[in-house]
């Protein structure tokens, strides 16, 4: 048996890694990943006037991955000329993060645009892919009233827009799965996701298979989009501390084997 | 009739019940298939022994979903193990992170212990509810190192919490088996556990466990099934491979 | 009621019900999907149901805890866990529900604050099973162990600098045998979930519905 670490030394000195370069950033640099660069050209490929779904079901525990991801992607879309309709499907908590976190990051932004007109939220609606598929069908019957209580036929913004037809783009927060079965199967609208980190290797068939057009997976992609937008935020002051991270475990797992060879030549297993 | 864009996939779906339905007629007229060995799911007693031998409690994970089918599959593996426990007198310790699956899990331990004539054994508490993901991981690991578990069984649906449990077990000295059809959590399991379920192992637990062969039937047919759908992959491929325009009338044919 | 009674009246409704949701997903009928539409209404109002039953067992579990343990700080740390408990379904019952300051208040500077921590703990736990299970012991496991650490530095912001080749291999890694071996993954796990579901409809799994293990 290999003798291992205690360890409580290695928690300490990752703590040491991980905590050391927020205090203190080192600018190290961030090269930008293709599904990450897909979604920002496929929003900045957008014809002026198209609509978007935003599923901004961000929770408390997900913030640190999915908060930074949602306020890029939502300042890239404010800046340009489309319309917005916000919904939480994935979290309940997620009008209660978006009024809380996500708003006061993106205030400037909204202030340009004109609530009803420009973009809409719907809050949370319950019920996940059933909810999806009922709003693909039709938003007027799944969603009668917005956040605010207004009655979906009395916003100007929701006028134009009966089905998933009329979508250029979904983009949402947590799993794709759920959105590429009721949004690009059917309709064929185009879906991107802002995920876990943990979840970009499971996505990438997705993204080979076209199924999914973009995707903005943790900290480090959303890292790379506020890059790409040039609005440095929470992720940006977390980059240096992911490769710093990602470069420590490495090293252990080296560091593991050297270990582990030494004790086989002393006849150990 | 069909809903748009779904009437390739109901092709594809009443294919994959041909396979599997005369799979397990066949298997009905007679047993003539036989599955191949699962080591997490033999191990499952040697767990349970360890616990018995050690006078220690069994932590049991069904997963964190609601009632999904990993969910019956990991309720199938986890009520084995509560009828083990039972029958050895092993203290089973079960959390329930989501409130649908916790009438049902508590029930399942009740007739375990029923089963095995120790009904006076029973505890409502060997069901523990923690809602939600993360309260029920550090409830886990507080069980863990308070009370020492010998050894741990968790199969079902499992996302960032997986780790967080089966580390702290493997640091107490437990023996695991564990196994998740979420694809990004099974590195966790191979890398932690005694015996990790790979992806759909853990849809076979039933099947196996029972050794009853028109639910293997059930299995041959899913093997069938994947041959098939390999089979599209292959024509895909190939189809791609030989120019855009046949892969896009593929794309299209399979888009219906 | 006989056990052959209790579990065959749950194995049939499982079954009219799961195809009905099968039918459903394929067909456009709009009896249908009304029809189901409900059943979903019926889950929602169940699970919340299913919650009080959770409410209980937490009570039951941690009131023993208080009557009954001797060590002090557990017997503390139980009343306060059902403290919070009652406080934060009685703040959240206060108009507007869910959305009164007082609950909104609790709601930030607890659950906001604690699951993010715990969420982040993560993170010690992977560099120590990464340390354990990244070990060269044989052919396959070196492969392993090379792919996993160049997947590893290309993650990282900084790989690329490190070395171009990291890039280069990584996204190949990622996009060639990631991919396959996820899609057969995938495919193989939805298959296994279909085998199940019909298993189920068919009467022939039940093992999930009463200890004892298969049949």
């Amino acid at each position: 048996m290999v003798k291992e670490f205690d360890p409580r030394w290695m928690y300490l000195l990752l703590f040491i890694v991980v905590g050391a370069p927020l205090v203190r950033p080192l600018g190290l640099p961030l090269p930008i990943t293709a599904p990450v660069l897909a979604l920002y050209d496929k929003i900045e490929s957008l014809p002026p006037g198209s609509i978007v779904l935003f599923e901004y079901g961000v929770g408390a525990a997900s913030w640190p991955e999915h908060g930074p991801s949602n306020i890029a992607v939502l300042k890239h879309l404010l800046s340009k000329d489309v319309k917005i309709i916000l919904i939480a499907l994935y979290t309940a908590e997620g009008p209660t993060l978006f009024a809380t976190k996500i708003k006061p990051a993106i205030a400037s932004y909204l202030e340009k645009k004109t609530y009803g007109v420009d973009y809409v939220d719907f809050g949370y609606v319950t019920g996940y892919e059933t909810a999806m598929a009922a709003i693909a069908e039709d938003m007027h019957k799944a969603l009668t009233k917005d956040v605010y209580g207004t009655p979906i036929d009395q916003i100007p913004l929701m006028k134009n827009v009966k089905s998933a037809r009329d979508l250029a783009l979904v983009i949402a927060t947590g799993y794709c799965e759920p959105y590429i079965r009721q949004f690009y199967t059917p309709y064929g609208v185009p879906v991107a996701i802002m995920t876990w980190g943990m979840n970009a290797p499971g996505y990438m068939p997705y993204i080979s298979a076209g199924q999914l057009c973009g995707m903005v997976a943790g900290i480090r992609a959303a890292a790379e989009y506020e890059v790409l937008i040039k609005s440095p935020g929470e992720a940006s002051a977390s980059s240096d501390a992911l490769s710093l991270s990602h470069l420590f475990v490495a090293i252990l797992i080296v560091v593991g084997n050297i270990q582990y060879y030494l004790t086989r030549r002393r006849g150990g297993r | 009739m069909f809903v748009p864009g779904r009437i390739s996939q109901f092709v594809i779906f009443l294919v994959l019940c041909f396979f599997m339905l005369s799979a397990l007629w066949l298997s009905k007229r007679k047993p003539i298939f036989k599955l191949r060995k699962i080591a997490p799911l033999d191990a499952i007693e040697e767990v349970v022994g360890r616990c018995a031998e050690m006078g220690r409690p069994l932590l049991m994970v069904p997963g964190i979903e609601g009632i999904t089918a990993q969910t019956l599959a990991g309720l199938t593996v986890v009520n084995y193990a509560t009828s083990l426990a039972a029958r050895y007198d092993v203290e089973p310790i079960m959390l329930v992170a989501v409130q649908d699956v916790y009438p049902l899990a508590l029930e399942n331990v009740r007739l375990a212990f029923q089963a095995e004539g120790k009904a006076d054994k029973f505890r409502p508490e060997m069901v523990r509810f923690v809602y939600s993901q993360f309260p029920m991981a550090t409830t886990a690991m507080g069980i863990i190192n308070r009370q020492r578990v010998a050894g741990t069984v968790m199969v079902g649906g499992f996302y960032a919490e997986t780790l967080m449990i089966l580390e702290n077990a493997y640091r107490a000295g437990a023996v695991q088996v564990g196994g998740t059809a979420n694809y990004h959590n099974i590195p966790f399991f191979v890398a932690v556990c005694d015996y990790a379920l790979i992806g759909e192992e853990i849809f076979a637990a039933s099947a196996y466990l029972s050794k009853d062969p028109e639910q293997i039937g059930t299995i041959v047919g899913e093997d069938f099934g994947r041959l098939f759908l390999a089979l599209l992959a292959f024509i895909g491929a190939i189809l791609a491979t030989l120019g855009a325009t046949y892969g896009k009338w593929f794309i299209n044919l399979l888009s219906i | 009621m006989s056990w052959a009674r209790r579990r065959e009246l749950p194995l049939f409704l499982s079954a009219i019900l799961g195809i009905m949701a099968f039918a459903d997903y394929f067909f456009d009928i709009p009896v249908l999907h009304s029809v189901v539409s409900d059943l979903q209404v019926w889950i929602i109002i169940l699970a919340a149901f299913a919650m009080f039953m959770g409410v209980i067992n937490l009570t039951i579990v941690h009131g023993r805890v208080v009557m009954r343990e001797k060590d002090i700080i557990r017997r503390g740390l139980s009343a306060w866990t059902l403290f919070l408990m009652y406080l934060m379904a009685i703040l959240g019952l206060l108009p507007p529900i869910t959305a009164h300051p007082s609950f909104r208040w609790l709601y930030s500077t607890t659950v906001a604050a604690l699951d993010p921590t715990v969420y982040s703990i993560l993170a010690f736990y992977i560099t120590s099973a990464s340390y354990r299970a990244f070990r060269a012991r044989n052919i396959e496991t070196m492969i392993f162990l090379i792919a996993g650490i160049i997947v590893i530095l290309y993650n990282a912001p900084i790989g690329g600098y490190l070395h171009p080749g990291i890039v280069t291999l990584g996204s190949w890694a990622m996009n060639v045998p990631i991919v396959a071996g996820q899609r057969a993954i995938m495919v193989g796990a939805a298959i296994g979930a279909l085998a199940l579901a019909i298993r189920t409809f068919t009467g022939r799994e039940s093992a999930w519905l009463r200890a004892g293990g298969g049949g």
